[in-house]
């Protein structure tokens, strides 16, 4: 039995056939991995050096004493040692402590607001382009630009440009940023502002890929506005929560612009976030080796809890 | 049934156009703020009232070294864009329509990388670009000179595997059937024909989604430029310019009256590039949402 490819060679069965045939077989047979990789192979070099080599760098500097002046110094353990330890009072632990609650109060505000604004501006309402537009323009402004701006607006004095605006009103001047009770609310609420732009659209979005089917189907068995809600709209979203809490968490744990520019962690470190401390402890007191010690914390951290969300969402819908 | 409807319509914008003013209000007050003098604004009270248009700051600014700034973002963004879309469009295509092995464990490699925060990255990004060998001086193994830190390259050299395009577009490529590409290839088409023509304008939402998420981004980087251009003033980003430059007629110091217009004309002509962009291509976010499916 022979064989007659389209180079025109005839081969019989259990000869071997010339290398440039063989050659041309695996090439058929395999063009996709060819294909593939060919792409692949730059890609995962670049990814390699850009991501993977400045994360050795950083579990390494970890280790080290270093002020960027002196060569660095082999420490081991101590740095991650000193934030978990009980130096001034725990005070490493507290930051972790109160970024954390930072975060999940800036993503349940970013969250709630937006799903609810999400709902209304699904309705076919006029000007909704503008509305949603309105909403959106927050986002559009770089955190460190209106972080500025935001501290002009909350000067202390009464020339302080909204001590101005209520002392017209005939309200006394407040210090809006040195004040126990105002300055952690404007430490939420200014993220939020900020953020809420990004999820109100992709709360948009999400709603609008429901299927329509399912809220007929259900009108039909007599449903209401509210349990349309509950048993439609929200399970079908879940995908959307999923992807906005992920990407969420992520950024408001990081948040940073607040406390640097304008509260610089004060009142007595109410406002003292943990990107804030990594950037004070490695750029500004010099001590790289502490400040990657805390990256380091905080990337396990959110590593661990999103593999640990991703594993939940993964058995409920099987991805 | 249908009373309860409009009064909840009704509801609905009222609260809206309430909520919507409430979220631009710093921005309105800015806003009008560029067109103030000194004085006048700080007899605002809800807010400034503009009296002449005094464009001639915003002239000012620009020959103060904003005009440089502009382009140069510009260019940035720019390059960021192509290499998002470009780079985007092709891993997309390959973790969608290829089949090859490795490949869920590739795309799980690139995933892990847009887990870790960028934050996290800056000081070992850093070194990574200080001591890279061969460059700006340095030796085999990067050490001796500077590296890419202080060069104009320093702000192109990153980034060029976008893994959260390369997510989004896999999405995108997955809801769209092979048989575009089948018929593509019986009339000849190759690798890029198929990517670029065929499914290329079938991607237009969730591209467009791309490149406004990509020019708000690099337009608006600070953090990174910070800590690797600083000492070149002739190649600082719009973000980092506007805290160098200097229009206002008195010195910056909170005490006593400040020059609040100056610094809200730095700012508006710093930021109204992304708001622009986005409203012009707002129309194709939401809809590159939905057909990239979230709800996988």
């Amino acid at each position: 039995m022979s064989l007659k490819t389209v180079t025109g060679v005839t081969a019989v069965s259990g000869a071997v056939l010339p290398l440039k045939e063989r050659l041309r077989r695996w090439y058929y047979h395999r063009h996709d991995a060819v294909l593939a990789w060919s792409f692949l192979i730059p890609m995962v070099i670049y990814f390699a050096i850009m991501t993977f080599v400045p994360l050795a760098f950083l579990v390494g500097i970890s280790f080290t004493r270093w002020n960027l002046i002196s060569p660095p110094r082999w420490v081991g353990l101590a740095n991650l040692a000193k934030v978990f330890s009980d130096y001034r009072e725990f005070f490493y632990l507290k930051v972790i402590g109160r970024t954390f609650l930072y975060a999940v109060a800036i993503l349940a505000l970013n969250v709630c607001t937006g799903f609810f604004i999400a709902l209304l501006l699904n309705q076919n309402l006029k000007g909704k382009g503008v509305f949603r537009t309105m909403w959106y323009l927050p986002s559009v402004f770089s955190g460190a630009v209106v972080a500025l701006l935001m501290r002009i607006y909350l000067a202390a004095s009464s020339v302080g440009v909204l001590n101005m605006v209520i002392g017209k009103f005939g309200i006394q001047p407040v210090d809006w940023l040195n004040n126990t009770l105002w300055t952690p609310i404007i430490t939420v609420l200014f993220p939020v502002w900020l953020g809420i732009g990004f999820t109100v659209i992709f709360f948009l979005a999400g709603l609008q890929s429901v299927d329509e089917n399912l809220y007929d189907a259900a009108r039909i068995d007599g449903a209401n506005d509210i349990q349309l809600l509950r048993y439609v709209t929200i399970p079908q979203m879940v995908p959307v929560l999923f992807f906005i809490s992920m990407t969420g968490i992520i950024g408001s744990a990081q948040m940073w612009e607040v406390p640097k520019i304008i509260t610089a962690g004060g009142p007595n470190y109410m406002t003292y976030t943990l990107v804030y401390s990594i950037q004070q402890d490695a750029f500004g007191a010099l001590d790289m080796g502490l400040g990657t010690a805390q990256s380091l914390v905080l990337f396990v951290m959110l590593l661990a809890f999103i593999g640990w969300q991703l594993n939940n969402y993964r058995k409920q819908y099987g991805v | 049934m249908r009373k309860q409807k409009t009064i909840v319509r009704i509801a609905s914008y009222v609260f809206l156009t309430v909520s919507s003013f409430v979220m631009i209000y710093p921005v309105l007050f800015m806003a009008l703020g560029t067109f103030t003098t000194r004085d006048r604004f700080l007899d605002a009270t809800i807010l400034p009232i503009p009296d002449t248009p005094n464009i001639n700051r915003f002239k000012l600014a620009i020959d103060a070294g904003l005009g440089v700034a502009y382009v140069f973002t510009l260019e940035r963004c720019l390059w960021y864009i192509f290499i998002t879309l470009f780079v985007g469009l092709i891993g997309g295509y390959i973790f969608s329509k290829l089949r090859f092995p490795g490949r869920n464990k590739v795309f799980l490699l690139f995933l892990s990388g847009m887990v870790m925060p960028g934050i996290l990255m800056l000081v070992p990004s850093y070194l990574l670009m200080a001591w890279f060998p061969f460059v700006g001086g340095n030796n085999a193994i990067g050490q001796g000179g500077h590296g890419f830190i202080g060069n104009w390259l320093v702000l192109f050299v990153g980034g060029w595997v976008p893994v959260f395009a390369i997510f989004l577009l896999k999405q995108s490529f997955d809801m769209l059937p092979t048989e575009y590409e089948d018929a593509a290839k019986m009339d000849g088409a190759g690798f890029f024909t198929i990517i670029f023509r065929v499914y290329g304008p079938l991607l237009k939402p969730p591209l467009v989604a791309l490149v406004i998420v990509t020019f708000l981004g690099t337009w608006n980087d600070y953090l990174w430029p910070v800590l690797t251009i600083s000492g070149h003033p002739q190649w600082y980003p719009i973000a980092m310019a506007i805290q160098y430059v200097n229009i206002s007629d008195t010195t910056w110091s909170i005490v006593g009256p400040t020059d609040y217009p100056a610094y809200m004309i730095l700012t508006f002509m710093a930021t109204w590039p992304p708001a622009a962009v986005y409203f012009f291509l707002q129309r194709y976010f939401v809809q590159g949402m939905v057909i990239s499916g979230l709800k996988g």
